[in-house]
């Protein structure tokens, strides 16, 4: 039982295909999170990542906040149950649910006792003996769940599980594995491509496309309010409706005019308040998205709705307990195909509807959504990111909606109308009941608190840490550093970006030598001594703890012991092979009694089967007989006496097959039962020797302490002196970083990852390395970077530097208090702090 | 369950006249093919049978005159004299069969085992484990065993010259170890049926907790049952009935002969048709251990034992 946390998960096959791109996310204990898309969305591979089968290529697996990501699939406590089952075929129901448990070593009193628990869990109980080969589709998946579950593992991962089972099946074994789930309380990870299984199993959905998350919410969410048009249309049956429409504003109101239609209708602004004011010029089209149950032809409600469109009627789908109207809200559009007006609506009858009749439909806005036609995101989102206003600046001061801010000495721009663009994360707002901003908007949306401050017609939004009254007074203050000045869609004054990029690359110890000579010598020898100072007292306890136990057990008398255990001994022994005996007697006893019970069964079947077809046979030759009597017509006779004939001719076939039928069946239930009668004998018998072994082992220890101990001292010695010399390898590799001729430490952390993502490769590529600006200082060796300017932001103060390489000049932004006043300075940064990327194939690494 | 007579009735009717008469006559010219064909590939046999208890051979006689078990007698008992064109001989002291009898048991048994355990796992990681070069690696050992295993007959020789296994009782351990060496060539019948077992089964062992050991012996292997009685009979057959490694191998000495090469001393110039009846019994002995093993391994030789592994 325990959390996941996936970071920046990248699976590259050796062809370049990036099967999983920067897959991140973490699951809380006890949730049950469902991977859902498209075929060859990666989200079995994920799974499969997950669970150790794939390798994974970036990036961190974290299971209990361990890395998991170089751990043996056995290792790391999961469990899986596979699409095709992947039951092993010659073992029973009992085996194949004990055959992990013994590869571990549980003792097969705990395994019996676990693998009786699963089989009363999943109801297999009468089937532990059967081989799956005698199981149908449900029952096998169920052994395989019962598989998974018996070791109790950290994360259940389960790939497509019920997509081999026919629809009723399938409904039945989802609510199992929903009551499982509920019992057992740990994590489950499922795969599927059904969005029913998503929405109804899921706590959390995660929605993927092409390698990529594109959403991941709980079901409700998902439905309500979709991150993207892809979410939109494959969440949700039917499919949302989507239409392309232009935005404009009318004084108070926003105007939704459909393209390629006559349709259009008034919406309040207020509904629209998220939505950046770019898209209300009446020129950018927009992608609506309509549910089929947001819209109605219930005459009750078209005749009080608001918002109206025509619709042409195409067709009827009626599903009994709805219907499906189709139309199309272009006049000359046919409803059928799956166009940009072709529109979908729920409803509970035809209403009387016939083909080609044009109709009023009633829209429910408020589940209206909107989404931006190139990035296919919402232009609505639940908690905006980004915030648009338009502005006003003179003489140093800059008027949003009457207000006025004084705008900081760095940011120089001339006079005029701009639109500033920033983040939500730039403003903050502080409760301040005396001021004249008042908050317009308030939500709580789960734990995020957002707060829209009205500028005029204009919202600001922000995340607040409080919870604030609609009305009550604000101050808001926005961090400039953070915005961009926009004038006529030009970018007139840009932000300072949130890093700074760096090529590099990356190297070992003996090349970086070629550079920087043996500076990093003494480095080394320091890491070696730091594990030497860590294992040499480990070594020296072990050592004294072993000496010490070691003269404790040579004072035991091996001969008295022996000989007090003797009798024990011997009596468990003879026990052994009377229980022993006595169990074959029985199973002998009983597989014969079985066995005579089945001839008996099969002389009966061929009694019956005999008597079966005598009497058709006679039944068949009497009405023969009767139909003699009373026909007169020849070839009606001729042809009654050919079928007679072909009847008789078929007859001695059909109850062979019968025959062979009974049988069979007869024969497959004796097989079983005997097999189980094998499987109980068998598992006493087990049980007898290893009562008997048990403890021969404890009398041997106790006899024999010396041997035990130090056999545990020779493996715990080897296991430190292993673990020892590899820290040791490990303290002499480091890794460098040369950045044009700067070459600088790599920490081990991030030394492991590159390697362990890229592997061999890891020298031959280049790297980005992205530095924040507070992880600059100032050193008489490093980058070596031209000042351009100061900049001053109020609370923050940057130098704003050229740094050129290779590949060209590039901005760096040093964030410090002091003012330079030199043409150059050199700087170091912080490895710890900065985020690296490999260029070519764009993998996060760090 | 009764028969629905009037569905059968009009089903069958149409099956009438020539059809009927056309089906029949087909399948008796085919059985007649058929035991035809059988006959004659199983007359030799018979033949080779019947000539091994012959007293003396008379080649225009496919019944012998006279009956007699001392041509078997003959090849295994030392003691055992009997007169063979007007010599009294021992047949046992001139060719030591009971001798090549056991080499080729030894060897055979010996490489059978050896054999079909690096066959099996040679064609398992062929099929399981992805590693550099794999795919140009099993197109150099299928062209490689094209070509006959003779062509490198003399540098073998050589090489286990240079360790002493070309002379006495080593060389039939150097004959073991070129037998064995080239069984890895046979990995493709082999891995076609091992990819045909789930690799989903590996996979679960795998979170189950085995390794790639445990996962070939403990999943792979009892699955395989046909396909190691396959392996297990070419293993064996193969250098049972070598003759021209061993020749080389035994250089003339008669003590390292196997049957193969032995049997053949028996139809040299000098020997005539004389020992032809015993030439027959010693065929027939050598038959015997092929058959066991096949009969015996037979009840293996079941299909669909992985019903219900994956979905079905």
């Amino acid at each position: 039982m325990a959390g996941l946390k996936l970071e920046h998960i990248y699976k590259v096959y050796p062809n370049g295909t990036k099967a999983v791109s920067d897959f991140s996310m973490e699951i809380q204990d006890k949730e049950f999170i469902v991977f859902v898309g498209p075929s060859g969305c990666g989200k079995s591979t994920t799974l499969r990542m997950i669970a150790g089968l794939e390798d994974i290529s970036a990036g961190e697996l974290y299971i209990d906040d361990t890395i998991v990501n170089d751990v043996e699939p056995k290792d790391r406590d999961i469990a899986m149950v596979f699409q095709n089952y992947a039951l092993y075929p010659h073992m029973t129901v009992y085996e194949n649910m004990a055959f992990g448990l013994k590869l571990r070593h549980v003792p097969n009193a705990e395994i019996h006792e676990k693998v009786l628990w699963a089989a009363k869990v999943l109801d297999l109980t009468e089937y532990l003996d059967r081989k799956p080969k005698a199981m149908s589709g449900g029952q096998r998946q169920r052994v395989a769940l019962g598989r998974a579950i018996l070791r109790n593992p950290k994360v259940m991962l389960l790939d497509e599980p019920l997509s081999n089972l026919d629809a009723k099946l399938r409904s039945q074994m989802r609510s199992e594995i929903a009551k499982l789930h509920d019992e057992l309380k740990t994590t489950f990870i499922y795969v599927t491509h059904d969005q029913v299984e998503a929405m109804t199993l899921g706590t959390r959905v995660v929605v993927m496309k092409l390698g990529r998350i594109m959403q991941i919410d709980t079901p409700k969410n998902l439905y309500d309010y979709p991150d993207n048009l892809f979410v939109a249309g494959f969440i949700g049956t039917p499919q949302m409706n989507f239409f392309h429409a232009y935005l404009s504003r009318e004084k108070s109101d926003i105007n939704v005019s459909f393209k390629w239609s006559e349709n259009s209708f008034k919406v309040s602004q207020a509904l629209m308040a998220k939505v950046k004011p770019q898209y209300f010029d009446g020129k950018s089209e927009v992608i609506v998205g309509l549910r089929c149950e947001n819209l109605s032809f219930e005459p009750d409600i078209v005749n009080k709705a608001k918002y109206l469109m025509d619709v042409r009627i195409s067709h009827f789908e009626e599903l009994g307990n709805e219907t499906l109207i189709y139309g199309d809200i272009n006049m000359q559009g046919d409803g059928f195909s799956e166009t940009a007006t072709r529109v979908i609506v729920k409803g509970t009858s035809t209403y009387g509807f016939k083909k080609g009749d044009i109709k009023k439909c009633a829209i429910d806005v408020s589940k209206m959504h909107l989404f931006d036609i190139d990035s296919e995101k919402t232009i609505n989102p639940r908690i905006p990111e980004e915030n648009l206003i338009s502005c006003t600046v003179s003489n140093g001061q800059i008027t949003i909606g009457g207000k006025t801010l004084s705008l900081p000495n760095a940011i120089k721009v001339d006079d005029g109308n701009y639109d500033l663009l920033f983040p939500t994360s730039a403003v903050t707002i502080v409760k301040n009941d005396n001021a004249s901003l008042k908050v317009d908007v308030f939500e709580k949306i789960d734990n995020i608190n957002l707060v829209g401050v009205g500028f005029d017609n204009q919202l600001i939004f922000s995340q607040s840490n409080e919870e604030m009254n609609i009305g009550s007074g604000v101050d808001l203050e926005i961090d400039f550093t953070n915005v961009k000045f926009i004038k006529d869609n030009k970018v007139v004054f840009d932000a300072v970006p949130e890093y700074d990029k760096i090529n590099a690359i990356f190297m070992n110890h003996l090349t970086a030598k070629s550079f920087i000579g043996d500076k990093y010598d003494s480095v080394l020898k320091a890491r070696e001594n730091n594990v030497r100072n860590h294992y040499d007292p480990i070594l020296k306890q072990l050592t004294d703890t072993y000496n010490k136990e070691h003269q404790e057990a040579e004072k035991v008398n091996s001969k008295t012991i022996v000989l007090k255990n003797e009798l024990a001994l011997e009596e468990s022994k003879k026990n052994r092979d009377l229980k022993i005996a006595e169990a074959k007697k029985e199973y002998n006893e009983k597989a014969l009694d079985l066995k005579n019970k089945h001839q008996d069964k099969n002389a009966q079947i061929v009694k019956d089967v005999d008597a079966l077809y005598d009497k058709i046979k006679n039944d068949e030759i009497s009405a023969f007989e009767q139909f003699k009597l009373i026909n007169k017509d020849k070839d009606a006779y001729r042809k009654r006496a050919q079928e007679l004939r072909e009847f008789k001719g078929n007859l001695s076939i059909e109850k062979k097959n019968e025959l062979d039928k009974r049988l069979n069946l007869e024969a497959v239930a004796f097989e079983s039962d005997l097999n189980a009668l094998k499987g109980a004998c068998k598992r006493k018998i087990t049980s007898y020797k290893k009562e008997h072994s048990d403890l021969v082992d404890r009398c041997n220890n106790e006899a024999y302490p010396l041997k035990k101990i130090e056999k545990e001292y020779k493996k715990n010695l080897k296991a430190i002196n292993n673990e020892y010399q590899q820290k040791i390898n490990i303290a002499n590799i480091v890794f460098f970083f040369k950045t044009n001729n700067f070459v600088t430490l790599s920490s081990d952390a991030i030394s492991n990852k590159m390697i362990q993502g890229l592997g061999i490769n890891v020298f031959t590529k280049q790297y980005l390395i992205e530095i924040p600006h507070d992880a600059y200082i100032f050193a008489d060796e490093g980058l070596e970077l031209t000042v351009i300017e100061n900049l001053d932001y109020g609370k923050k103060k940057f130098v704003k530097c050229a740094y050129t390489d290779d590949f060209g000049t590039s901005d760096v932004y040093i964030l410090t208090d002091k003012e330079i006043t030199d043409k150059k300075v050199i700087v170091r940064f912080d490895i710890s702090k900065v985020h690296i990327t490999e260029k070519s194939m764009d993998i996060k690494i760090y | 369950m009764k028969p629905d007579k009037k569905f059968s009735y009009f089903a069958d009717s149409k099956m009438s006249g020539g059809r009927k008469i056309r089906e029949i006559s087909t399948r008796t010219i085919i059985y007649i093919i058929l035991i035809v064909l059988s006959v004659l590939w199983i007359l030799p046999f018979i033949y080779l049978i019947i000539q091994s208890f012959a007293k003396t051979y008379e080649a225009s006689l496919i019944i012998p005159n006279k009956w007699t078990l001392d041509n078997y007698r003959a090849l295994f008992d030392p003691s055992f004299t009997m007169s063979l064109g007007g010599k009294d001989v021992t047949v046992a002291k001139t060719y030591p069969f009971w001798r090549w009898y056991l080499n080729t048991l030894v060897i055979a048994l010996v490489v059978s085992v050896l054999n079909t355990v690096f066959t099996l796992i040679s064609a398992y990681s062929f099929s399981r484990l992805r590693f550099k070069a794999r795919k140009a690696y099993m197109r150099l050992i299928l062209i490689i065993g094209m070509f006959p295993g003779f062509l490198g007959m003399i540098i073998t020789y050589y090489i286990l010259k240079q360790f002493n296994l070309n002379q006495g009782m080593p060389a039939l351990f150097g004959l073991v170890l070129v037998y064995i060496s080239g069984c890895v060539m046979n990995y493709y019948v082999a891995k076609g049926y091992f990819d045909t077992i789930s690799t989903s089964l590996d996979e679960a062992a795998m979170i189950d907790g085995a390794n790639k050991n445990t996962i070939f012996w403990k999943v792979i292997m009892p699955l395989s049952k046909p396909i190691i009685v396959y392996t297990v009979l070419l293993a064996f057959t193969a250098p049972w009935g070598d003759y021209m490694l061993a020749s080389v191998m035994a250089g003339g000495d008669s003590k390292l002969f196997n049957v193969a090469v032995g049997l053949q001393q028996m139809l040299g110039k000098e020997a005539g048709t004389n020992y032809f009846p015993i030439f027959c019994a010693a065929a027939v002995v050598v038959s015997i251990p092929i058959m066991v093993l096949f009969f015996a391994l037979q009840s293996y030789y079941v299909e669909g034992v992985t019903g219900g592994a994956v979905k079905g």
